[in-house]
């Protein structure tokens, strides 16, 4: 997926919650491939666009499913808090 | 992340960071573009869409920096806005910067003059010759009167040495004679030639440019003539370094030979006694030959010995073992040596093969010399070093405040660091340039002070200055760099007390250092003075005789009274035509060198000490006190009288006149030479200034004169002549004018004399441990200027409190003045041992009389304090005038 189409894809799935700025994708997204999380390449596009795709990597895909678990805990931590709380 | 990708992405980062930039462009490019063609796609005009789409995107630029910084590396990207940055400082604080490269530009261009001063004398081999720790000199010594000294060695002798096959691989001798050199075709000169035994050129491994060097065995070649190998230099100046001179005849003193080769650029022999270039080199063979046309007597001087031996030592075998293996051979040369009559004991030893032995006599204040300038440049580069590691210290704690500015802007540390580091390596860049190029200068002026045996500037010796000077700016520009970042931003920003107490200790270090250092630095400062003091000291005499060229000549000889008259009415009539040349205002004659002997009083005759005495003799002529501007002051100088068969006369200096008599008038006493060498009983017949002479304090021996004319050398005179022009000016037409006066006479050297020589080093020295003196001085100064002047602006705020309380100014100033005073105590303490050991090392080399070590080391240790305290009242004056309201306001 290209950097254009991961910002929507985040506006879409988190229905317009998350509205990432932009640009700011693009420094995350060199992070990430910095430290070996994402490949990029570039590609014809279906309108007949270069653009750069970025896919996981293997260990994009592990750490991913670090930082899952780590925010599920988090978040039913946090959840767990809240509730005792109401 | 595995090592290969972090790699890989540092190798993009860095070599392919316009392609990436190139990639990052056009990727945030197309997103705007389908953000735009989304935004259309839901009825958003072009333009429009345009605008949204980009507000949308954010700063373009902004993003495009973060992604540079993400990807790291960007070792060139900043390095030129380190560089312009640097030179923006350098452009704020002018003088340090200049003080700073200065300093390492002197340093380095000092420290590798010297060090190249030393590699030619102590450790080069000679020219041409290449590096071998195998390569060794055989010297033959010689002990009488206490001394040793070096001694010719025979043919005989080598052969002995040659034998013995376990020590030396190959030994092989050369002896030099100076010979008109005429070749069938180029331009003739009457030049050096060495006469070598077989295999000379192989036992040094020197390589012919053209040809063949002289072979192995020493056979004559083709048709009974001298196989002759040219050096480089006369190839050049003879034959305009033409290929076709392989082949061609060329006579050398009567020697018919062929041409075969010519040696390697450089390379001058071994051994060679006479000034000026080696021209050509020939079979040992051919030396009776050569030399007997001039000489008749020259199978007698080869017999007894003229060969200059070289040696390649066997694998394996130590200088010590080969050294005890020649010391037999060495005793037994006594009995072949016929001439040596009054030889108590000889030897032999074995040394390394360098060029500053390569030569038969060396001077032996050279050594002496170069080993005070190696200690002294030692020391000044060390003060060097701490100086400008105060100044950089100094300079990057003074900007504690602007570092925490940066910081606090968001700076990192490690850019904070680069961007010191990339001041502190300009300015050892421009200091190093500097440096070079006085090292460029002092080449030249090498090559102008001998120009016929130049001193090589070596790339290791010049390499190795420059990177330990360029080093320590390096490594001590490190170190700040690294504490004046490491405080927070707060702190930095806060006051500046309490930061840098590593600073502080290692600045008050290198002071007391400083000053320890420059004490005996200028120990050389004093022992000038004293000369000065000494109105008539020997330094005026050195002045006259470097005014004084030596003009060695080679009599006809012979063992018979009628020989000798004929000689000296010779030598006479070349002195009075050498007195008719224009320029020149004395001629004196002498026996070249001077003989150590025992002298005792006359026994029966009254003396002060009566005991025997070693005394330096001096044949000379009459005309030689008036040459040196001495004067007889007692009795009567040399006559007419005192000639060859007449009672024999000997003129004392006054010192020896006093030591032996007293008051009493020493003219009609006797003296007795104890050498059986000598005439016996002498009379003296007056008594010469030896203070005017100059010469007693030379090597601390008493001087006594002989007549030349009642004991002339039978082999050598040499001609004293003194002129209004450079010796060096004069010195052709002598030659030319002595050509004149005798065609068939050898003039074996010709230059400024030996002592005078010894003389000039020696002063130089003193001037040059002088000028180091007071550069140390000044540097010390400079040093304790700035811990002071950094002291007070730390404490700036103390003061105005200090003074805000109601202290007084000159209390406030008391106190930086009280501690920089304690710290010159300190380094009094560990200077002054150090100095008076250097008092009395220096001050028997150049003063003109003994003084106090304790008081002159305590003089000079009183003027360093003087100095050290001058340079801390600036800034500790500075400190009392502070306001105290704007000082407390800007904190």
């Amino acid at each position: 997926m290209h950097g254009w189409g991961i910002s929507q894809r985040i506006q879409q799935l988190s229905a317009d919650a998350l509205k990432v700025g932009q640009g700011s994708l693009y420094p995350a997204l060199y992070r990430l491939e910095k430290r070996g999380y994402v490949k990029s390449e570039w590609r014809t596009t279906e309108n007949n666009r270069e653009a750069k795709y970025y896919a996981l990597s293997a260990a994009g895909r592990r750490a991913l499913g670090a930082e899952m678990k780590d925010w599920r805990h988090f978040a039913a931590a946090v959840e767990l808090v809240l509730r005792s709380e109401a | 992340m595995s090592a290969y990708h972090r790699t890989r992405l540092w190798f993009r980062a860095v070599f392919l960071r316009g392609r990436q930039d190139r990639d990052l462009a056009r990727e945030i490019a197309t997103h705007i573009e389908m953000e735009r063609e989304h935004l259309m796609r839901q009825g958003i005009p072009r333009t429009e869409a345009e605008r949204l789409a980009h507000v949308a995107f954010g700063g373009v630029q902004r993003y495009v920096e973060a992604v540079r910084d993400m990807r790291g590396a960007r070792p060139f990207g900043g390095f030129t806005q380190d560089v312009r940055y640097a030179l923006r400082y350098f452009a704020r604080a002018p003088l340090v910067s200049i003080v700073i490269i200065v300093l390492l530009a002197i340093g380095i261009g000092v420290n590798s003059a010297v060090f190249a001063l030393l590699d030619t004398f102590a450790f080069a081999p000679p020219a041409g010759v290449p590096r071998d720790p195998a390569l060794v000199r055989i010297r033959g010594t010689v002990v009488y009167d206490g001394a040793t000294r070096s001694r010719p060695i025979s043919a005989d002798e080598v052969r002995d040495y040659a034998k013995m096959n376990g020590i030396f691989a190959a030994v092989a001798g050369a002896a030099s004679a100076r010979l008109p050199i005429v070749p069938a075709s180029g331009e003739g000169e009457t030049g050096q030639v060495q006469f070598v035994t077989s295999g000379f050129m192989g036992v040094l491994g020197v390589r012919p440019v053209l040809g063949s060097l002289l072979p192995a065995d020493d056979d004559r070649a083709s048709g009974g003539a001298a196989a002759v190998v040219l050096s480089y230099r006369f190839w050049r100046v003879a034959f305009g370094a033409s290929p076709a001179v392989i082949g061609q005849p060329i006579d050398i003193g009567g020697v018919s030979g062929v041409i075969i080769g010519v040696a390697t650029q450089g390379f001058d022999g071994v051994g060679a006694p006479y000034s000026g270039w080696t021209s050509a080199w020939l079979p040992i063979w051919s030396y009776t030959g050569a030399t007997s046309t001039r000489k008749k007597n020259a199978a007698h001087f080869f017999d007894d010995g003229v060969l200059n031996v070289v040696a390649r030592l066997t694998p394996g075998t130590s200088l010590a073992r080969a050294n005890a293996a020649v010391r037999g051979v060495g005793s037994a040369a006594l009995q072949t040596n016929q001439r040596d009559s009054h030889t108590r004991s000889t030897g032999s030893e074995v040394i390394a093969l360098r060029a500053g032995n390569a030569t038969r006599d060396v001077p032996k204040g050279q050594y002496s010399a170069i080993a005070l300038l190696g200690i002294v440049t030692f020391l000044v580069l060390a003060i060097i070093c701490s100086t400008v590691t105060m100044l950089i210290v100094s300079r990057a704690v003074m900007r504690q405040r602007e570092i925490g500015v940066r910081l606090s802007l968001g700076a990192t540390r490690a850019r904070l660091v680069r961007q010191l580091m990339t001041e502190s390596a300009m300015l050892a860049l421009a200091g190093g340039a500097g440096g070079m190029a006085l090292v460029a200068v002092f080449a030249r002026l090498a090559a102008m002070w001998r120009p016929d045996n130049p001193i090589t500037f070596g790339t290791w010796t010049i390499g190795a200055t420059a990177l330990f000077t360029l080093g320590t700016a390096f490594l001590f520009g490190l170190s700040p760099a690294l504490h004046a970042t490491r405080s927070s931003v707060s702190q930095s920003l806060k006051e500046s007390t309490g930061i840098s107490t590593w600073h502080t200790l290692a600045h008050r270090q290198l002071i007391v250092a400083q000053i320890a250092l420059s004490q005996p630095l200028l120990v050389g400062v004093a022992a000038l003075i004293s000369n000065a003091i000494e109105s008539r000291g020997p330094d005026v005499n050195a002045a006259e005789a470097a005014q004084t060229l030596v003009v060695q000549l080679e009599l006809p000889g012979g063992g018979k009274d009628s020989d000798r008259v004929r000689d000296v009415a010779l030598v006479e009539r070349i002195a009075a035509d050498v007195r008719a040349l224009p320029a020149v205002s004395h001629v004196a004659i002498t026996e070249p060198g001077e003989h150590r002997n025992k002298y005792h009083t006359a026994p029966g005759e009254p003396a002060v000490s009566p005991q025997s005495f070693a005394a330096s003799t001096h044949s000379v002529s009459d005309t030689y006190f008036a040459l040196h501007d001495a004067h007889v002051i007692r009795g009567r100088n040399f006559a007419n009288s005192d000639v060859v068969g007449s009672p024999l006369a000997v003129i004392v200096g006054s010192d020896l006149a006093t030591q032996l008599w007293g008051a009493a008038d020493p003219s009609g006493r006797h003296l007795v030479n104890e050498c059986e060498c000598a005439g016996g009983t002498y009379t003296v017949i007056g008594v010469v200034d030896a203070r005017e002479m100059g010469s007693s304090t030379v090597d601390g021996r008493v001087q006594v004169y002989s007549a030349f004319l009642q004991e002339p050398s039978p082999w050598y005179a040499a001609l004293w002549i003194r002129s209004a022009a450079n010796p060096d000016a004069i010195a052709q037409s002598v030659r030319a004018r002595i050509r004149a006066s005798a065609p068939d006479l050898a003039i074996p050297r010709i230059g400024v004399s030996a002592v005078s020589a010894e003389h000039w080093l020696r002063q130089r020295s003193a001037l040059y441990a002088s000028a180091a003196g007071l550069a140390a001085l000044f540097l010390a100064a400079i040093g304790l200027y700035a811990v002071v002047s950094f002291s007070v602006r730390q404490r700036t705020r103390d003061i105005a409190v200090r003074l805000a309380m109601g202290a007084r100014p000159a209390q406030v100033s008391r106190q930086f003045l009280t501690n920089a005073l304690k710290l010159c105590a300190i380094g009094c303490g560990f200077g002054l041992p150090i100095s008076i050991f250097a008092v009395r090392a220096l001050f028997s080399m150049f003063a003109a009389r003994e003084f106090n070590a304790f008081i002159v080391a305590n003089v000079i240790a009183a003027a360093v304090t003087l100095v050290a305290l001058l340079a801390a009242w600036l800034p500790a004056r500075g400190a009392a005038r502070v306001d105290p309201m704007s000082a407390l306001r800007a904190e």
